[in-house]
């Protein structure tokens, strides 16, 4: 019998969304409208719905003016107004990026450029105090439990020039971001005195699970709203009519694999051996099941592998967009009923995993009678077991052997360590590394004499993945920001930092599983700690790698090697990588 | 690109252009101008564009073309000067102070360039097959903690095991292993010889001690391992970084004489056509 220390084996709720919640709170939850008429036997006892409503969801105040949801932010929670009235931004109207705590940084020209050779402060993390205190039109307010909110000052203003939407007690909204892990695709702020419930993404996917009007309304919301614009971007589906794009839109399932909340766990699975993190992969499909549909990766990452004894080996990872299926979907259909073929490979969730399943007979009824030849893919005798590459990436090359190839165990790494979620991840060469540090010279002199990054990071073969953030493509430092300050950047994308209406609350730090955000105690011009009026506390900011948005040519680090030992790649881009990895 | 192809493409054209110089220096010289007046002023370009390079590190605000592209154009115009000197002072050891000092900068330049680029080749794959990846700056500190590690460990030793076998051998052959960073040439050159030295000598006095003593002798020896670790990271980083120390201030002096040289030559020339 296995020994080792002993503990509790923990459960669903052993972190409850909020330890405050009475009994008599949860009553009052129980007794809205969207609640009570739910038919409680359709949940288990060891999940029943009150259970969901007292660990899953918290009662929330909000104030005139304050900013309930942002557009642009990742959230994982919904929200269901109990009392009062919040406004609905309705776009394509958006409030500014300032008004969104969000910072506009204009790029520098080339004098101020090069004046920062010189005007750098000599001290790290200097700031001018005035800038904090100079009025904006948001500000910050300590709500209940110590939480930071950010609310506008002036709503008039804003109810007057923008087009908002208002909405009561009784309406859920946020739940499709949160489901679907898609970025808010409107701001909300509270027009009067608010109490809301918010639901986080456990509760809402378990309620979704076992109550059918929940989950067609749900359905509904996100079939009219992101479906139909997700399968238009799949170039399978592109020589379809409005008609027929209803009708596989019909015909779509949503599933969702893995947790959300991957990122807490990240260290502890990378603890495991090797089996132990691939079995903590959720399946979504086992090679040689029957391939019943064609999966599109709605969010997350996914790993292909194959059966290789009792092990499996990693031949790609996809992403958002890609297609899983499709190639013994086309063949079966080619080929008729005799020589059915199973699905060549397994598809596991890296983290978390959103699908969309079309089924294999909508495919086969309304997309593969006319689609043009080039699109279907060789047949499977000529496949080789180890396909690198989908096929829609094939296209791209003329010749099968012209296709850069990632080898094996590099492609476990990338994968494991979910370095693959990078759109900007930092690789270093370190057979060509001198370790000289001129890419974090580079870095600092752009950044006021402060690096953003740290030669330094987790090492495979002769590579190293820096401590440099990589502007994930989902990124989970952006979950929970009480002010906006970490966001995306509307133009380019990058995810960065407005220091001004950063509240040093490390939330953006904590969740990133990377280690690639540092809170740093900021001082002023004379290198004296500036210290909250209050408390005598430091003033703390986060503080990341922002690809030198405001630098006239990008990011420095990777113009500033001269050994071409550092390069930033898009993970999802296959091809630049793998050529890089094989360029000797 | 791969590289090796870039490599092949590189050389190619630096020979082109090489072959080009030699043909027009011969061809002007040929036409009875004052070839060394033109082939200074060539490498005199040459040389200012390859300091260049220096500058183009410092200023990484702009967007000036990656320095990886400056540093190929940097080697290979480097290689190309020594043609160009070797043109310029006729292929034969110069006279006068002025210009024998000029040339012994430029063989100290070169040198030290050809032997940076050689270590910037060789050291890394070094660095990266032994042991994990080190700031250089914090290897002091690292030893430091090391040594504490170590004394507090010979400390223990005594006071636990009543025998002074191992602190006398800590005195005797550790203590200033453990003060710094050491062996320098030996890591360089890649010879294991001080690591193999101090594990037989600890080899040799685990004969004298009882079991107890042997888990502190074997601590001890991880530690030592761990020392020898760092001391390799600081042999191999400290060379790719000092030869720009002899590299790049050297450059500088040479230029400023290299101008000197040419205020003489246009001083005393009389009648440059």
């Amino acid at each position: 019998m296995a020994t080792g220390v002993a503990i509790q084996r923990p459960e669903r709720w052993d972190n409850p969304f909020s330890p405050d919640m009475s009994e008599s709170e949860v009553d009052r939850i129980m007794d809205l409208d969207m609640f009570r008429d739910m038919d409680t036997s359709k949940f288990s006892e060891t999940v029943s719905l009150r259970d969901i409503i007292r660990n899953d969801t918290r009662i929330r105040h909000y104030k005139l003016g304050d900013i309930i949801v942002r557009t642009g932010d990742y959230g994982t929670t919904a929200f269901l107004p109990i009392s009062g009235h919040v406004r609905v931004i309705l776009p394509p109207s958006e409030l500014s990026e300032t008004l969104l705590g969000r910072s506009e940084l204009p790029k520098k020209g080339f004098l101020a450029a090069l004046g920062q050779l010189w005007r750098n402060p000599k001290l790290p993390e200097v700031r001018d105090p005035d800038r904090y205190a100079a009025g904006r039109d948001t500000g910050t307010r300590t709500a209940e439990g110590a939480e930071k909110l950010t609310f506008l000052r002036d709503v008039p203003a804003i109810l007057e020039k923008f087009n908002t939407k208002k909405i009561g007690p009784g309406v859920l909204f946020g739940e499709i971001a949160a489901l679907t892990r898609a970025a808010r695709t409107t701001t909300i702020f509270a027009e009067d005195d608010v109490e809301l419930v918010e639901i986080r993404r456990q509760g809402i996917r378990d309620i979704r699970q076992r109550v059918d009007s929940f989950r067609e309304n749900v359905d509904r919301l996100y079939r009219e709203n992101s479906l139909k614009n997700n399968l238009m971007e799949t170039p399978l589906f592109h020589h379809l009519d409005d008609g027929v794009l209803d009708k596989i839109a019909d015909a779509t399932l949503f599933e969702t694999y893995g947790d959300f909340d991957w990122h807490v766990s990240y260290n502890r699975y990378l603890e495991s051996p090797p089996h132990e993190r691939l079995a903590m992969e959720p399946v979504i499909v086992h090679e040689g099941d029957y391939p019943d549909g064609l999966l599109i990766i709605a969010s997350g990452s996914a790993r292909v592998s194959y059966r290789v004894n009792n092990g499996q080996k990693t031949i790609r990872y996809i992403g958002p967009g890609a297609l899983f299926g499709f190639e013994e979907i086309a063949q079966n259909w080619l080929e008729g009923t005799d020589k059915i073929i199973p699905m060549q490979h397994t598809l596991r969730a890296v983290g978390y995993t959103d699908i969309l399943r079309v089924p294999t007979s909508i495919i086969e009824t309304h997309v593969l009678p006319d689609l043009p030849k080039f699109m279907f893919p060789p047949p499977a005798e000529r496949r080789p077991a180890e396909v690198f590459h989908p096929f829609e990436e094939r296209g791209r090359f003329k010749r099968a052997k012209a296709i850069p190839k990632i080898d094996t165990d590099t492609l476990e790494v990338l994968v494991e360590h979910r370095f693959i979620k990078g759109t900007s991840t930092m690789l270093i060469d370190l057979d060509r590394c001198v370790r000289c540090d001129a890419c974090v010279d580079a870095c600092a002199k752009g950044h006021n004499n402060n690096p953003r990054f740290i030669r330094h990071g987790r090492t495979f073969d002769h590579y190293m993945v820096a401590n440099a953030c990589m502007h994930c493509v989902d990124p989970v430092c952006m979950i929970g920001c009480p002010t906006g300050a970490i966001h995306r950047n509307a133009e380019g994308g990058q995810v960065v930092i407005n220091d001004d209406t950063c509240i040093g609350c490390a939330t953006c730090a904590t969740n990133c599983p990377y280690d690639n955000i540092r809170m740093v105690e900021v001082r002023d011009e004379h290198g004296v700690f500036i210290v909250d009026g209050e408390t005598k506390k430091p003033i703390v900011k986060a503080t990341k790698c922002d690809l030198c948005i405001d630098q006239p040519g990008g990011p420095a680090c990777q113009r500033a090697c001269p050994h071409d030992a550092l390069q930033r790649f898009d993970m999802e881009d296959r091809p630049p990588l793998a050529r890089w990895l094989n360029r000797r | 690109m791969n590289i090796t192809v870039r490599r092949r493409l590189n050389i190619t054209i630096t020979v082109m252009i090489g072959a080009i110089l030699v043909l027009v220096f011969a061809v002007y010289d040929a036409s009875l101008y004052q070839g060394p007046f033109f082939t200074g002023w060539v490498l005199l370009a040459v040389m200012g564009f390859l300091a260049l390079f220096h500058l183009r590190k410092k200023i990484t605000v702009l967007p000036l073309g990656s320095a990886s592209t400056w540093a190929q154009l940097h080697i290979y115009a480097g290689w190309l000067v020594i043609l160009l000197f070797a043109e310029h002072v006729g292929w034969r050891l110069p006279d006068g102070g002025l210009e024998i000092t000029i040339t012994v900068l430029f063989v100290i330049v070169v040198v030290s360039g050809i032997v940076g680029l050689m270590l910037s080749r060789i050291l890394p794959p070094r660095l990266t097959r032994r042991g994990e990846e080190v700031i250089f700056e914090r290897i002091p500190a690292f030893i430091a903690e090391l040594r504490n590690e170590a004394e507090d460990l010979v400390l223990e030793s005594a006071r636990e095991t009543n025998s002074s076998t191992i602190s006398d051998f800590y005195l005797r052959h550790l203590s200033s292993f453990f003060s710094g960073p050491r062996n320098r040439l030996r890591h360089l050159f890649a010879s294991g010889q001080a690591r193999f030295w101090l594990m037989n000598e600890i080899d040799n006095m685990q004969r004298y001690l009882n079991n107890r003593e042997n888990e502190y002798a074997d601590r001890l020896r991880d530690l030592v391992n761990k020392k020898d670790e760092m001391d390799f990271h600081y042999a191999l980083n400290l060379a790719l970084k000092a030869w720009l120390l002899v590299h790049v201030p050297i450059t500088y002096s040479l230029l400023i004489l290299a101008v000197l040289h040419l205020v003489v030559v246009y001083a005393f020339g009389g009648g440059v056509s």
